[in-house]
């Protein structure tokens, strides 16, 4: 699937930060080396959690700066945003499994053990994710079936009804607005 | 053709939360139901074919909006089914 610059270069950090903590790290053995790198973890996975968040809104705002924006597009945009997420809490779950036994392994060394540091980046990222994708001006694939049949349907209100129900008042009321409207701007 | 167009009612509370000035919520109206069926081709991107639907674009002043429109199968109405807004001072 195509990604726009700002996905590609997200999904190729997360492919950074997936081998650095999968490789063989330092001794972990003893308490200093271990903190010292579950804390630099803990640090990317900060930074990576806030990349993310950063890339739902710049990807939120190309929706407005990118003219002819297609239902395809927009679809493909939702899929990626979702699918990074996604890479994202799984990278941060198996990190988080890894430095647990790393911590048992070096005896349960003082300090925290990235848990719940992992957990509030992992829930506010999957907020985030939640939050724009609420709002994305095309759903995923259930919605659009759902707007096909809809439409099919006949379903919808008329125009003026609707806009005098998000106004606040009748439909007389709407149609005077409007007949005003025209009258200031021929 | 002169297309209607429906608006379902999910996307009522949907601009209610935009809170949107009383003329852009006026224009917004006038773009939907006269310039859009007007001009569809002009007036909407859309694939090859518009299964899933099409998208209408426009800016009023600073606002801009993103709709997602369906055919009715009838083809004399058009449903506007979901949408998106955003103010260029916060882009």
């Amino acid at each position: 699937m195509p990604e726009t610059v700002y996905e590609k270069h997200y999904r190729d950090r997360l492919e950074s930060a997936r081998g650095i903590a999968s490789a063989p790290g330092p001794d972990t053995g003893t308490a200093a080396l271990f903190r010292r790198f579950y804390t630099d973890l803990r640090t990317l996975f900060a930074d990576l959690a806030a990349a993310y968040r950063d890339l739902l809104r710049k990807e939120h705002s190309r929706i407005f700066q990118v003219p002819g924006v297609t239902v395809a597009w927009l679809r493909e945009r939702r899929s990626v945003l979702q699918e990074l997420g996604e890479v994202y809490l799984r990278l941060a779950g198996s990190v988080r499994s890894d430095a647990y036994q790393a911590w048992e392994a070096a005896g349960k060394p003082d300090g925290d053990t990235l848990n719940g540091y992992l957990d509030a980046e992992a829930r506010a990222v999957q907020e985030a994710r939640q939050d724009v994708l609420r709002h994305w001006p095309v759903g995923g694939d259930e919605d659009l079936t759902e707007g096909r049949a809809a439409a099919a349907r006949g379903e919808g209100l008329d125009a003026d009804e609707a806009f005098a129900q998000i106004a606040g008042t009748d439909v007389p009321g709407w149609r005077k607005r409007i007949d005003e409207y025209g009258k200031n701007h021929p | 053709v002169a297309y209607r167009v429906r608006i379902h009612p999910r996307v009522v509370p949907l601009i209610q939360g935009w809170a949107l000035p009383d003329r852009i919520l006026e224009e917004v109206y006038l773009h939907l139901t006269q310039v859009l069926p007007a001009d569809l081709e002009g007036n909407l991107s859309r694939e090859t074919s518009p299964f899933n639907g099409m998208v209408c674009e426009f800016t009023r002043r600073d606002h801009s909006f993103v709709f997602h429109v369906f055919f009715g199968e009838d083809e004399d109405h058009l449903l506007v089914w979901w949408g998106d807004y955003d103010r260029r001072d916060n882009q």
